[in-house]
């Protein structure tokens, strides 16, 4: 009921008008955990983009979890990420190309912290995250094709902080005698303004008890207004952690 | 069984993340490679004769430029001026030809019609200044005349001043840095006239302007056939004619080197009707203050050096027309009105970077038409052509770059 909520809400604002894009998220992870209330997780993420043949970007992020009580738990994380810029073309007044600046490869740093409620009803699990994300990108210098001049040139891509708060509602239903757990969400990125949603539908699988599993089809649901130009993105999700 | 599925999955994931090797940029490396990079053709003042055959005078009266042929006047009234190292001597046998001579320096005043001046030798430091109620006609025969405080030449008279150059003479005439004015009167160039000028003859002229333009008049300057002419500034513009600029033929060679100047300028038309042009423009942008006429409050303006400025009308019908423009901004043509293109040859390269202003090839406020002759406009950093629209004749066979820096038609 209220992930269709959110989604509803979400599809008053104007949205698709592109073409998305589709692309591929691998992750593979480790926790470790120290005691009841506390955890280490490490994770590497390989993102794709261009209907799964380009390189989106690449990631390590390390961060802990704990446990506040039985319902509540904290999260903070950092995450370094190699992107692969996409390219940015510019017009002249008549409508001639006036520059281009071909995708590069640039950094970014991404902090993260989180709360995480989740509560038991029956077999279904509802858990709400909130979490606040501060992302910096680092100048960069990279080249630029000068249509009037007919010659390539540096341009530098200035610095930039962004500051995120993410929203999630995410629903899990326990399966009796069954290892897999399906779940729905929706997640809504705030900037300044409302920026986007992301839907998900997937579930985990556990082996073991130490090997798990995750695959989820993303969508994503631009506002328009904020993003006229971008490409919405539809991911596949495919996750694995080992847990000690 | 569940081991082996994931298996499966992983090698699945992997053969995802291995392919996802393509870049997903626009193709326009293909744009930018396939641009041929044209080399641009070589542009430089030739001064070697050219056979233009025999030229055609109007007898017509009724003929607009029937007038400008001194052919068609008697010169009755004979003037002879001798400069030999800084003097002059002035011989003539009508009584109402006055003249005063100061050193090289010599005023004629005359109210005599008819009136024909011959001028030759050399000084370092003379002048020319004439005041006559006439038309008159003044050769060069031999003549090589410095001034060091003003114009070479400077004429008084607001009637027609036909410029002959005796045949096979070689002529030069060379202003001051600075020039001293007479109150109420102009002097704008090294050779400077209130009338029109008219240049014929089959000898040459050599004009190096240090001041201001090269040859200026108030009224039009027409050159015919024949005439072998190379004017070079140091800072104004080479030929400025206020109502018009007309080649009907004669080899032209102009050097402008000043911030903001041209080969040819006017405030009315430019026409080139035969003979072979060549302008170097090598100026910068000048920056300039002027009265808004609006507001009256003082903006800054930037003016670009171009090959030819015209305010009005631009006509090409034959001949040959080249432009090499090498300066920040340098255009070739930078035309407020319309432009024709009938005849003839018209190339131009301008290879000056943009910055305050843009180095166009052809800058037209108005109209072009391109219906016969030849066109080749090339501009490394700046359209090779801008105009509201361009007309083509039927038959044009147009080539152009990628990119919008090269043009080409031919018929």
């Amino acid at each position: 009921m209220i992930i269709a909520a959110i989604a509803a809400l979400a599809l008053l604002v104007p949205h698709t008008v592109l073409a998305d894009d589709y692309g591929l998220v691998i992750d593979a992870g480790v926790e470790k955990k120290f005691n009841k209330k506390f955890t280490l997780t490490g994770l590497a993420e390989f993102q794709s983009r261009n209907t799964f043949r380009t390189v989106d970007r690449v990631s390590v992020r390390v961060g802990g979890k704990y446990r506040l009580n039985s319902w509540l738990r904290a999260e903070a994380a950092y995450q370094f990420i190699v992107v692969n810029n996409r390219e940015h073309l510019s017009y002249n007044k008549d409508g001639s190309y006036n520059n281009w600046r071909p995708s590069f490869w640039g950094t970014r740093h991404r902090a993260t912290a989180a709360l995480v409620a989740s509560v038991d009803m029956g077999r279904f699990n509802v858990s709400l995250r909130e979490r606040y994300q501060y992302t910096y990108r680092p100048e960069a210098t990279t080249t630029r094709y000068d249509f009037d001049n007919e010659w390539f040139e540096d341009c530098t891509v200035k610095s930039k902080h962004d500051h995120v708060l993410r929203s999630r509602v995410k629903v899990q239903y326990n399966i009796r005698h069954c290892k897999f757990t399906p779940h729905v969400s929706a997640e809504i990125y705030t900037s300044d303004v409302y920026d986007k949603t992301k839907l998900a539908v997937g579930g985990s699988y556990t082996l073991k008890k130490h090997h798990g599993f995750v695959l989820e089809y993303q969508h994503e649901l631009l506002n328009r207004t904020q993003h006229p130009s971008s490409i919405a993105k539809q991911h596949i999700v495919a996750g694995y952690t080992y847990k000690f | 069984m569940i081991k082996n599925k994931l298996q499966y999955i992983a090698v699945l994931l992997m053969a995802l993340v291995a392919t996802a090797c393509v870049n997903d940029d626009t193709a326009l490396q293909d744009l930018i490679d396939a641009d041929p990079r044209i080399k641009p053709i070589l542009i430089d003042i030739d001064m070697t004769p050219l056979d233009e055959g025999q030229e055609t005078i109007p007898t017509n009266p009724a003929d607009d430029t029937y007038n400008d042929y001194w052919e068609n006047n008697p010169w009755t009234v004979s003037v002879k001026v001798t400069y030999n190292d800084g003097e002059a001597t002035v011989s003539t046998t009508n009584s109402r030809v006055r003249y005063t001579i100061e050193g090289a320096h010599v005023t004629i005043r005359s109210t005599a019609s008819r009136m024909h001046i011959v001028a030759s030798g050399e000084t370092a430091d003379g002048s020319l200044k004439v005041y006559s109620d006439y038309k008159y006609r003044l050769t060069l025969d031999g003549l090589s005349l410095a001034n060091s405080h003003g114009a070479a030449i400077n004429n008084q008279c607001g009637k027609t001043l036909y410029l002959c150059l005796a045949e096979e003479s070689a002529n030069a005439l060379y202003d001051s840095m600075t020039y001293d004015y007479v109150e109420g009167e102009d002097m704008k160039g090294a050779l400077f006239s209130e009338g029109q000028v008219i240049i014929s003859g089959k000898g040459s002229l050599d004009v190096y302007a240090n001041c201001r333009h090269g040859i200026a008049t108030d009224d039009y300057l027409r050159v015919r056939k024949g005439v072998r002419l190379y004017v070079t500034t140091r800072v104004g513009n080479c030929l400025r004619g206020n109502d018009g600029v007309f080649i009907d033929g004669g080899v032209v060679g102009l050097r402008a080197n000043g911030a903001g100047s041209k080969g040819i300028s006017s405030h009315q038309s430019v026409t080139v009707g035969g003979g072979r042009t060549m302008i170097l423009s090598h100026g910068e942008p000048r920056i300039e203050t002027i009265d808004d006429p609006l507001t009256g409050e003082a903006i800054v303006d930037t003016v670009s050096a171009a090959g030819v400025k015209c305010d009005s009308l631009m006509a090409m019908t034959a001949g040959t027309l080249r432009i090499k423009a090498t300066g920040e901004g340098g255009k070739g043509l930078k035309l407020k009105s319309d432009f024709t293109l009938t005849g003839g040859d018209l190339e131009i390269v301008t290879i000056g970077r943009k910055g305050l202003a843009s180095s166009k090839g052809i800058k037209v406020d108005g109209i072009t038409r391109i219906e016969g002759g030849s066109l080749y406009s090339f501009s490394k950093f700046a359209s090779a052509i801008t105009c509201d629209s361009v007309y083509y004749a039927p038959g044009a066979i147009t080539h152009d770059a990628p990119s919008k820096h090269f043009l080409q038609v031919k018929y």
